[in-house]
């Protein structure tokens, strides 16, 4: 057996020793996967709607009945505006919708009128989604009732065609990139402490007077979490494909090819942590601290590169989940295109190298170091 | 220069938090096939010294040469030569005994198809092969990385305190594995606190302060082991046993409490083993009572269960008459506690986990101060006051463990196996400590391997697979025995019962 | 009294020199979490900005340039390429050169002439359904500001004016950084906690301090305060970076904050001391601190509200503190908060924290057996 090899089968029974990261680089995704899917929702939020009216005429009761039938408001009824503004600070409702005694009267007139629609601005999310289906459906209203004027109106209709993900379902997008997320934070979890630990527990003293190289090391400690992490996430792809029904149109060979790239540089990542703290403390809160958030809102995700300020973009750039955000969609939704896969192959290559080297030159070969 | 195994010419190193130099100025000539005993005071650079010989370390000046080759330039072709079994164990606590020697075999590049069997055989391991290494007995951790070092028949065997923490029997079955299992050109360095052992060794190095002060036939300094430990000492500057200043400060107890330490009935039940069977023994306030026994023998556990770390499985312990299952908190307030494994805050300093101590025994203000004013005079702490705890030297750690078990004045010592890794001047005073605490009236519980310690104690109970198999004075034993020394006793007694215990 | 007091402090002092001695924990601890908060207040954005769009004109008439022009003047786009030929469109949506294309018909000009309702195709890209959807609000607007100013008769006569309570302008960056400081301080204050008593278990100084005489609940107490200490200084300097540098209007009382962070702290730490109870060693720590963190962070209403989750996430998140102190953070701050607002949100976190610390304590003593 040569001492990589017994390096790697040592690195593996400690694992199964404490199979703890084991269950989490199995369990933890699944679950994260399941809470993307489901409670993860960008794209058409409900919005409660406390609505005052003051104007009672049958055309105005009808408006207010449209809302309610809408599946994405709930409508509740006020009668005293101190008591709907108390339910906005509350926050039982979204948004509030005054309309006032003249509505109706004014509509008849052909003169313009206003109706005033508070938000809970606290709360970001909800007000422009709550504004929009406002607008849109007392548009719609407008148009069928009696208000309308008669004449031949022009109009630009927008149709729009969402391509490679025909009903825009957003889960489609979010479990795959999702995956990107949790595979870089289990990937530096799973190595941030493996070279600490062998500091702290006195046993790197025993294995420096061997005569195992630098390079035995890097090896020993990458290959285990690589195949560990690499069962992990294709036991994760098998999910999506199969249970979330995510249509696959890529080919399963460059997936594995780039995903093993993401994972390699995501464990350099872990792998730089572990050889620069010398004791597991340390490399536990730097592992977290500095990575967890960087990794779940700058990934594109939850928060689009693309929108961020173009000087920022570069620096997301040395992130490996911006790129492997960009392939895994891709290569689920569309298939592969060669072009996007080598650009972020050679990124995830150059990155993952870089850090391995980092990693080569900072595993200890003394004591004082 | 063929003979010469190891050549080191001016070497120095410095820490950059400790004041003086760890290696100062050495220069040493160590030739090939013999078996050479590095020994020292804590904190001497023993560990220092192996370390820098094994590539571990980088000298600040110097030149350090080991089987002709430089261990920092040429350290990958060194390192097949050497083995080096590091002070703290050095073996994965999570893999087994066999895992372990597997995978040190593969690093020494031992063929694949070697037979173990008959090496664990010779560590009297075979039938634990398949434990953790973590869940093994001290002794039993030092036989396997002792076996570990010496895979691959390496030219240089490098022992950094092996016998730590060993039992006496034990100890000479390390010393003895080593002797058989050497060939005539192979180099031991074996560093050790223990002077007895020293006697055996082809030739000794004295280090003091970084700089060797002896090298020679143990012989040339002594004919038997208490000359040469007397030579030993007054080569270190001699020893100075005062009238201990810790126990002239020293509370005297007048609770009523008609025993310091009582077991009732004590017993602890591991799944289908009994690990401690119904103990019950009375310590009287002032004695120094002893647990004897090798590793494993449930002495341990006892002792845990005594000091309220392990629930019993049935019976319970009292401390000053307060029992330590119904009312836990008020029985340790008076108690003192050293474990046997070095469990203080490693990433504090000295002073700090002085501090701690101190408050948590209720100290405060002047009168903490006070008191760790006195240990840091007592024990010699003031140049490492702001050393990492894990960064002391072992016979340091020790005394600091030591320290934060008498700061706060308990009338009871629970100390498991204090001088373990102590150096010889230390230990003296440490039972010149504890005589004069045990005559103003300190109840004292320890365990030891040292014999001669044993003899210190006013009572012994000698544990064997789980049972208290005799309790007494030392000269009782002896006598029981009919033995010359204490050493035999044991040895007499334990082969005694063991065929009683067989019989049930 | 005062000599337990005194007992305590010790201890309290011992847990801040354990975390705050080395100063590369100092700085990994206090550092990174404040630069992150500026980053991301400054990158991140829920408004899709920067879009590259592809114009296809089929028309190629005064409206259809018209309209382009329209599009071009809207600053939510960084590029308009115009072009006749659709081959070009499929390759750059395909490699992502452009977020999606707009497709004029060669009707479009006589049907707008017709007073007929002319039809526009937007084709979009469903790798990033949150783009996608914000781009089809940013077209109906541009629609129809493109009708209001070329053809005003046909405008709607009603205005529905929306304003933004609390948060004026609507600006994302108000939600963003209140909602960064408490997930920051709880990423501080769970790693803390949840390696304390791990970490002296894998170290053997738990033994020490059982045969010393702390109780259980001391020890428990011990645990709590220096991390609850260092999280709300931490908490604090946020919230003055949030007034001082984003000037975020502080609406609420200091002393209705200072109860809300302190409580809300208190009951991320409980969970942390939990977690650290069941651990073994440090490794498994974290694990547990991540497998907390990152569910509780998708579920707490930050990424996507709460109403919007499926019935078994909305019951999950009755056991989520980090979703009441987050509702709490946000009320206070920006909307002025009174006791009576805050109290349905605060005894939930007492719940938790109660709840989460007994069986703590149980872990402890069941430990010391």
């Amino acid at each position: 057996m040569s001492i990589k090899t017994a390096f790697i089968k040592k690195e593996f029974l400690q694992i199964w020793r404490d199979p703890s990261s084991l269950i989490i680089a199995f369990i933890l995704p699944t679950i994260l996967l399941f809470i993307y899917a489901f409670a993860i929702n960008m794209d058409s939020l409900k919005v409660n709607l406390g609505i005052k009216n003051d104007d009672k005429s049958a055309e105005v009761v009808n408006l207010v009945k449209s809302f309610s039938q809408n599946p994405y408001i709930k409508v509740q009824d006020f009668y005293s505006q101190q008591e709907m503004e108390q339910a906005l600070v509350q926050g039982k409702i979204n948004a509030a919708l005054f309309i006032p005694q003249n509505f109706s009267q004014k509509l008849a007139a052909q003169s313009s009128t206003q109706l005033l629609l508070l938000c809970d601005g606290a709360f970001y999310n909800q007000v422009g989604f709550a504004q929009q289906y406002v607008s849109a459906i007392v548009e719609n209203w407008f148009k069928d009732s009696k208000f309308y004027p008669n004449i031949q109106t022009v109009s630009v209709e927008i149709v729009p065609r969402v391509w490679f993900n025909q009903n825009n379902v957003g889960q489609w997008a979010v479990v795959p990139a999702s995956l990107a997320i949790t595979m870089t934070l289990i990937g530096i979890l799973l190595t941030a402490l493996v070279i600490s630990r062998e500091w702290e527990r006195g046993t790197l003293e025993a294995l420096l007077a061997t005569n195992i190289s630098t390079f035995d090391i890097l090896v020993g400690k990458y290959v285990p979490y690589f195949v560990v992490g690499m069962a992990s996430l294709l036991f994760n792809v098998g999910w999506m494909i199969f249970v979330f029904q995510v249509p696959f149109r890529g080919s399963l060979l460059i997936l594995i090819l780039v995903s093993s790239l993401f994972l390699f540089a995501c464990l350099g990542v872990g792998l730089i942590i572990s050889s620069l703290c010398r004791n597991q403390f340390l490399a536990s809160i730097t592992s977290l601290i500095v990575g967890f958030l960087p990794a779940l809102m700058l990934a594109g995700v939850v928060f689009p590169v693309s929108s961020m300020p173009k000087g920022f973009q570069w620096v997301t750039w040395l992130l490996p989940p911006k790129h492997y955000v960009d392939f895994i969609r891709s290569e689920f939704l569309v298939g592969t295109v060669m072009v996007n896969v080598v650009k972020s192959s050679m990124f995830l290559l150059a990155l993952g190298m870089v850090f391995a080297f980092i990693v080569y030159r900072k595993i200890p070969r003394r004591l004082d170091d | 220069m063929d003979d010469v195994c190891i050549d080191i010419v001016k070497l120095t190193k410095v820490f950059a938090n400790l004041k003086q130099k760890a290696i100062d100025n050495l220069s040493v000539q160590i030739k090939r096939g013999r078996m050479v005993g590095v020994i020292g005071a804590d904190g001497a650079g023993k560990t220092t010294l192996l370390r820098l010989i094994c590539g571990l370390l980088k000298a600040d000046a110097g030149r350090i040469n080991v089987l002709e080759k430089n261990p920092l330039v040429d350290k990958t072709q060194l390192m097949q030569k050497i083995g080096y079994m590091p002070q703290k164990f050095g073996l994965y606590e999570d893999l087994t005994v066999l895992e372990n020697l597997k995978f040190f075999a593969a690093l020494k590049n031992v063929a694949e198809k070697f037979d173990f069997l008959p090496l664990l055989r010779f560590a009297d391991l075979d039938k634990f092969q398949n434990r953790l290494a973590g869940k093994l007995s001290g002794g039993m951790k030092q036989k396997l990385g002792l076996i570990c070092a010496m895979l691959g028949v390496p030219e240089l065997i490098v022992l950094d305190e092996p016998s730590v923490g060993v039992d006496p029997v034990s100890r000479q079955e390390l010393m003895k594995m080593v002797k058989q299992s050497v060939q005539a050109h192979t180099t031991v360095l074996w560093s050790t606190a223990y002077m007895d052992e020293a006697m055996a060794f082809d030739e000794v190095i004295v280090l003091d302060k970084g700089k060797v002060i002896f090298q020679g036939k143990p012989l040339d300094l002594g004919k038997d082991a208490v000359e040469f430990e007397e030579k030993i000492v007054s080569l270190m500057g001699g020893a100075h046993i005062r009238p201990s200043v810790l126990a002239r400060n020293y509370p005297i107890f007048n609770l009523d409490a008609k025993y310091g330490v009582e077991a009732i009935d004590l017993s602890k039940k591991y799944g289908g083993f009994w690990a401690v069977e119904n103990n019950s023994f009375q310590i009287k306030k002032g004695e120094i009572f002893g647990l004897l026994g090798p590793n494993g023998a449930g002495k341990s556990t006892s002792f845990k269960m005594m000091c309220g770390l392990a629930k019993p499985t049935s019976g319970t312990a009292k401390i000053m008459g307060i029992d330590i299952i119904k009312f836990p908190e008020k029985a340790r307030a008076h108690l003192g506690y050293m474990s046997q494994k070095f469990s203080l805050y490693p990433n504090l300093s000295v002073i700090e986990n002085l501090r701690f101590f101190a408050g948590a025994y209720g100290m405060q203000g002047k009168v903490a101060d006070k008191a760790i004013k006195r240990m840091c005079a007592i024990f010699g702490f003031r140049k490492f006051l702001n050393v990492n705890a894990y960064e002391l030297p072992l016979g340091y750690k020790q005394r600091l463990a030591f320290a934060c078990a008498v700061m706060h004045e308990p009338p009871v010592l629970f100390l498991d196996e204090p001088t373990s890794g102590v150096d010889v001047l230390t230990r003296k005073e440490f039972w010149n400590h504890l005589n004069a605490l045990s005559k103003i009236g300190v109840t004292i519980l320890i365990t030891t391997h040292f014999m001669d310690e044993a003899e210190y104690c006013h009572r012994i109970s000698l544990f064997y697979q789980g049972k208290a198999i005799a309790i007494g004075s030392p000269v009782e034993l002896k006598k029981r025995a009919n033995a010359a020394t204490l050493n035999e006793a044991f040895i007499n007694l334990v082969h005694g019962s063991e065929g009683v215990g067989n019989v049930d | 009294m005062i000599r337990a007091l005194g007992h305590l402090w010790a201890l309290i002092v011992k847990e801040f020199l354990a975390i705050l001695r080395d100063p590369k924990s100092r700085i990994i601890i206090f550092a990174p979490p404040l630069i992150q908060l500026i980053i991301f207040a400054n990158t991140l954005t829920m408004e899709t900005q920067n879009i590259k769009i592809l114009a296809v004109d089929y028309s190629n008439t005064l409206s259809s340039r018209n309209f382009i022009s329209q599009i071009k003047a809207s600053d939510w786009f960084d590029e308009v390429d115009v072009t006749q030929d659709k081959s070009l469109m499929e390759e750059l949506l395909l490699q992502q050169k452009i977020h999606g294309a707009v497709i004029i018909f060669d009707d479009f000009e006589a049907k707008l002439k017709k007073g007929e309702k002319a039809q526009v195709g937007l084709v979009l890209d469903g790798r990033v359904p949150s783009v996608a959807t914000s781009l089809q609000a940013y077209f109906s607007q541009i629609a129809q500001a493109f009708t209001h100013q070329y053809y005003p008769k046909s405008v709607s006569p009603i205005e529905v004016e929306w304003r933004s309570w609390f948060n004026p302008n609507n600006i994302y960056q108000w939600y963003l950084v209140i909602s960064l400081n408490v997930i920051i301080s709880l990423v501080v204050a769970l790693i803390l906690t949840s390696l304390s008593v791990a970490r002296e278990r894998e170290l053997g100084t738990f033994e020490q301090l059982i045969v010393s005489p702390y109780s259980a609940r001391e020890i428990l107490v011990g645990k709590t305060l220096p991390p609850l200490c260092i999280a709300f200084v931490m908490l604090m300097i946020m919230t003055l970076i949030a007034v001082g540098w984003f000037g975020i209007p502080f609406q609420g009382k200091i002393w209705y904050l200072m109860l809300v962070a302190f409580v809300g702290l208190l009951s991320f730490i409980a969970v942390g001391i939990f977690i650290s109870s069941i651990c073994r060693n440090q490794q498994q720590a974290i694990l547990g601190a991540f497998s907390f963190m990152m569910p509780a962070i998708l579920l707490s209403g930050f990424v996507s509200p709460i109403a919007d989750m499926p019935k078994v996430f909305q019951v999950i998140n009755y056991v989520n503190p980090i979703r009441y102190f987050l509702e709490l953070a946000l009320g206070v701050f920006l909307k002025g908060f009174g006791w009576v607002e805050i109290w349905p949100n605060l005894w939930p976190l007492l719940l938790i924290i109660c709840g989460t610390l007994f069986f703590a304590a149980l872990t402890f003593k069941r430990n010391l057996e």
